[in-house]
């Protein structure tokens, strides 16, 4: 009875008001019970819909399984009545998504959700599944689980909420749990957290784990067997360990070479795979990969390559696999990718060796941001310390980097940095000089040298205006030149970012997001800044186009000889890019250090706790430094030093007193009482 | 992806079925292209349609002596109350007026009571909401609790309270309305303005130093326009229609040709002996609005940049 999920030449059409698409096309695999399974791809794989289908959801999303059979133990699920789907979903198969904020109806308490998810499955006393509840919630780890039941999703934290939507998949009892990337709304030590437990409920449960993610690192640290997917397509599949290490697609190799380790040398340039996913409507013909491989040879483009045997377990559908993957073990791959870019060793001045000598651009002294909350009729008024007494200074030429979780407060020192907020206390001196408060001529001045590159490529362009226009807005605000001139400019600049000179007349919406990102790298570069401000500039992007943006960001530093803050999440990126790093807590800097020495000697606790739970590094599983539980609201900071509440080794002092920075290594401070 | 489903929800059917015509035929899909091209050509039609309706109307105010067949102010006591005929198309009123003629030399009125009193109320109203919007602080407070003031009182009060005041006329008529219709435009483009204000691209655009009234027209404006020209074609009928009441309560436009509200108005006391009277005015006032809002819709497509783009 017991064979686990059987998926076979699964092929989905879409209905969009453009005409049908097909968003997945004969793609097979099977997961064992007790296996996990990854599904790794990009945005647009099709690796959501796929999952979507196995528990025939795609009917709401005007999807409709075109071809191939799925089958749970046996069953086939493909062609089931409607009201035996529906027993199906929640006690056979689970599913836990991307959001539990979105994930939960705030309207209604977790106990009571998660009650109505078992009395559709089974007629039982309410008391009796309320308990069973409170037991589930307290399996998956959730404190003071009685009190849970009782409140709303707004009250709980977004691990909390994982948790508790993990304990709701878990009521019915799943064969099989699909996981459509459970982690990526979180933070890294909280991933860490329901990473491990996922794989503890897997053993003690014996369910399968059909895990979705776009993050390899996740992949490595979870998966038995993967499948690669691409543009709707399975590229490869194999067990975890062969396929990373061994990858014989073209795609995975490029996906593996553009994935962040700690590998690869600091400013090195990135192995990147040119261009980007290509869109349901415009598929390429033959393989879909050819327009960005480096293999591409005419029965590429002509024929489509069938999933072929490559060893025990492993299949590739690629014409050229032998070839590929004797490429990338000889660690050629990236000379074959990229021909034409020489590999750029060109050292960055690692850390400020001349730090002292050279001038400190920009300088924050003791800054404060809080935001008054509440207040209103008979509401007691609260502050939001976002930031809280942060001094850095960064010098002309050097790249700093700000990493924390979110609600740390990098962002708001960032804008604080540029005065785009005015803050609540402090000072910020760029040259020595104060800069001016907002809106003041003085301040707009200062605008021209200071420049900012943002997250959200989609929402920082405005959609009536042309991409000519939005890039010159800069010069118009601070240059005199002639339209004509200005139209030359933007010529450079789109060039200068990769993109084509004749695309000024386009809108934003016909770009993708990395060509976006470049479109807001050429707006940053235009008058010529001094200093750059990139938040998040390539979270919001897929591996494969992180990587190109980040040779771009590199590359202008070195030829414009920009001074920068690259605030980001992920870990890797920053340290690849930045010559110091500053780790943030609850809005206070906790160690600042030349970025190599704080990957390799950790001194704050916090530090070492974040490096341990990037997933697939080294220290990841086996690391007892990890961070209890999650950042607490910066309403009420903790007493004392802040991470207290989370260390694993804290003491009465670190209650009491705030610890103040310490000298750990030349150029390697950190405000702990007890530095590692 | 995101984008085109969110604007084709808002946009309603035309849009869709126009854009899954003008889309390149997808692998796979013979069967619904054929149809679609089909539909694609009737939307198209539509709108030409439209266009018609409207110029003929435009005409009828401009030169009504040349399509009228007879004065609207000629009584022939002999066809008193008769139905639509070959001599009276669509028959004739209490006085022996023909219908027709009357709806022909009403259009000027009406069109300049709803056009005028559109354009003053979205002007006043825009600029208000706009202001209330992008300043915010003590002066939203202010404007929006006075908003909230006329908008207590019903509009046709409103109007009949001013149109009192300020007596009979074209130009009091206009104001009347267009007055009783400020708070609705002011609420709309405030909301429209705060929603566009908190975008990325409004800080990106502060964050490289341009002036915050450069912000609010080239960004703040261009991007919060398109509800309030909706609101406004929608807006036409009602101007209209409340123009129509005014007349009716001896408020209006005090002369023998009577615009097309009076017109219904008048003929409303006939409905059971004579549908015609006020059948006819009526359906010239829903043929000029749904043309106008037919030609509004593929008017706003047209200045999109996201359909215009797109292959």
């Amino acid at each position: 009875m017991k064979t686990g999920l059987e998926v076979k030449e699964l092929t989905i059409d879409v209905h969009t008001p453009r005409g049908t698409l097909t968003a997945v096309s004969e793609i097979s695999f099977d997961i064992a019970p007790g296996e996990t399974l990854c599904l790794v791809g990009e945005s647009g794989s099709g690796k959501t819909i796929a999952s979507k289908a196995i528990m025939r959801l795609t009917d709401y999303e005007n999807g409709r399984i075109a071809g191939g059979h799925i089958r749970l133990g046996g069953q086939s699920i493909e062609s089931l009545p409607d009201h035996l789907v529906r027993d199906l979903r929640g006690r056979r198969i689970a599913m836990i998504f991307q959001e539990p904020m979105a994930a939960f109806d705030p309207v209604f308490t977790i106990g009571s959700q998660i009650v109505e998810t078992m009395r559709a499955h089974r007629r039982e006393k309410k008391s009796v599944l309320q308990q069973e509840g409170v037991e589930l919630l307290r399996r998956v780890g959730i404190p003071e689980p009685e009190l849970r039941m009782k409140q709303y999703p707004g009250e709980l934290s977004g691990g909390m909420l994982q948790r508790a939507m993990i304990a709701m998949a878990l009521s019915g009892g799943p064969e099989l749990l699909i996981a459509d990337e459970p982690t990526t709304a979180l933070d890294v030590t909280v991933q860490a957290q329901i990473l491990e437990l996922l794989d503890e409920l897997k053993e003690s449960l014996g369910m399968s784990i059909l895990l979705i993610t776009h993050d390899l690192g996740v992949a490595a640290q979870m998966a038995d067997r993967i499948v690669v997917l691409y543009a709707g397509r399975v590229a490869e599949q194999g067990p975890a360990a062969e396929v990373l290490t061994a990858p014989r697609h073209p795609y995975t190799i490029g996906l593996l070479n553009s994935a962040l380790t700690q590998d690869i040398r600091r400013g090195e340039r990135l192995r990147a795979i040119e261009g980007s996913p290509p869109g349901l409507a415009d598929m390429p013909g033959g393989c879909r990969f050819h327009p960005r491989c480096a293999y591409a040879s005419p029965r590429c483009r002509e024929s489509v390559p069938p999933l072929s045997d490559q060893g025990p377990g492993r299949l590739a559908a690629c014409w050229h696999a032998d070839e590929a993957a004797a490429g990338a073990a000889a660690a050629s791959f990236a000379a074959a990718v990229q021909p034409e870019v020489p590999q750029l060793q060109a050292e960055l001045p690692d850390t400020g060796t001349n730090r002292e000598s050279s001038s400190i651009l920009l300088e924050a002294q003791n800054l404060k941001k809080h935001y008054p909350i509440g207040g209103g009729w008979g509401h007691q008024k609260r502050v939001i310390h976002a930031v809280d007494g942060v001094s850095l200074s960064i010098a002309e030429g050097e790249t700093f980097g700000l990493v924390g979780e979110s609600g740390s407060g990098k962002s708001t020192l960032g804008r604080l940095l540029l005065q785009l907020e005015s803050q609540t206390e402090g000072r910020v001196l760029y040259k020595g000089e104060e800069l001016s408060p907002q809106g003041s001529r003085r301040w707009r001045e200062t605008r021209r040298d200071l420049q900012i590159i943002h997250q959200d490529p989609y929402g920082t362009v405005d959609p009536r205006w042309n991409i000519g226009e939005i890039i010159a807005e800069p010069l118009g605000v601070h240059t005199k030149l002639t339209a004509a001139e200005r139209r030359g400019r933007v010529g450079e600049l789109l060039e200068q970012v990769g993109l084509q000179s004749s695309w000024q007349d386009r809108y934003p919406h016909e770009f993708s997001g990395g060509q976006r990102q470049r479109i807001g790298i050429a707006r940053a570069i235009a008058v010529n800044p001094r200093f750059i401000l990139a938040d998040e500039a390539v979270s919001a992007l897929d591996v494969s186009v992180q990587a190109q943006i980040v040779n771009l960001l590199q590359d202008l530093q070195r030829q414009l000889g920009l001074t920068s803050l690259f605030i980001a999440h992920g870990l890797q990126v920053v340290r690849h890019i930045s010559n110091r790093i500053g780790v943030m807590y609850l809005g206070k800097l906790v160690e600042v250090a030349p970025s190599e020495e704080l990957f390799r000697h950790p001194a704050h606790p916090y530090t070492r706790a974040l490096l341990s739970s990037i997933p697939g590094s080294p220290q990841a599983g086996n690391e007892t430094f990890t961070a209890k539980g999650e950042i607490p609201s910066p309403i009420n900071p903790p007493a004392g030093c802040r991470f207290h509440t989370r260390c694993p080794i804290a003491t009465d002092l670190c209650r009491q007193a705030e610890p103040a920075f310490v000298s750990v290594g030349s150029e390697h401070t950190a405000a702990c009482h007890y530095p590692l | 992806m995101k984008h085109s489903a969110a604007a084709a929800k808002t946009s309603g059917r035309l849009r869709r079925i126009r854009k899954a015509g003008l889309d390149k035929a997808p692998y796979g899909a013979q069967h619904r292209t054929s149809g679609t091209r089909l539909r694609f050509g009737s939307a198209d039609v539509l709108t030409g349609v439209a266009g018609i309706a409207v110029s003929f109307l435009v005409l009828c105010a401009l030169i009504p002596g040349w399509i009228a067949p007879y004065s609207p102010t000629e009584m022939n006591t002999a066809a008193i109350l008769q139905a639509p005929s070959v001599l009276h198309l669509l028959g004739t009123d209490y006085f022996g007026r023909d219908v027709f003629s009357l709806i022909v030399y009403g259009t000027r009125d009406s069109l300049l009571i709803g056009i005028c009193s559109v354009l003053v109320g979205v002007l006043i109203g825009g600029t208000l909401g706009s202001l209330a919007g992008y300043v915010g602080g003590k002066l939203d407070t202010v404007l929006m609790r006075l908003m909230d003031v006329l908008l207590t009182v019903p509009g046709i009060l409103l109007a009949l309270t001013i149109a009192a005041a300020l007596g009979p006329g074209l130009r009091n008529i206009v104001l009347a309305i267009a007055i009783s219709s400020v708070p609705g435009y002011a609420r709309v483009m405030r909301g429209q303005i705060m929603a566009i204000r908190r975008r990325g691209y409004i800080f990106a655009s502060r964050a490289i130093g341009a002036r915050p009234s450069s912000i609010l027209i080239r960004h703040v404006l261009p991007n919060s326009a398109a509800p309030l020209l909706v609101m406004a074609t929608l807006g036409l009928g009602s101007s209209i229609l409340a123009g129509a009441g005014l007349s009716f309560l001896g408020l209006g436009v005090l002369k023998e040709i009577p615009d097309w509200g009076a017109l219904l108005s008048q003929g409303r006391g006939y409905l059971t002996v004579a549908w015609w009277i006020c059948t006819f005015p009526g359906l010239a006032i829903t043929l000029f609005v749904l043309s106008v809002n037919l030609i509004g819709d593929r008017w706003r497509d047209a200045v999109d940049p996201k359909r215009k783009g797109k292959v």
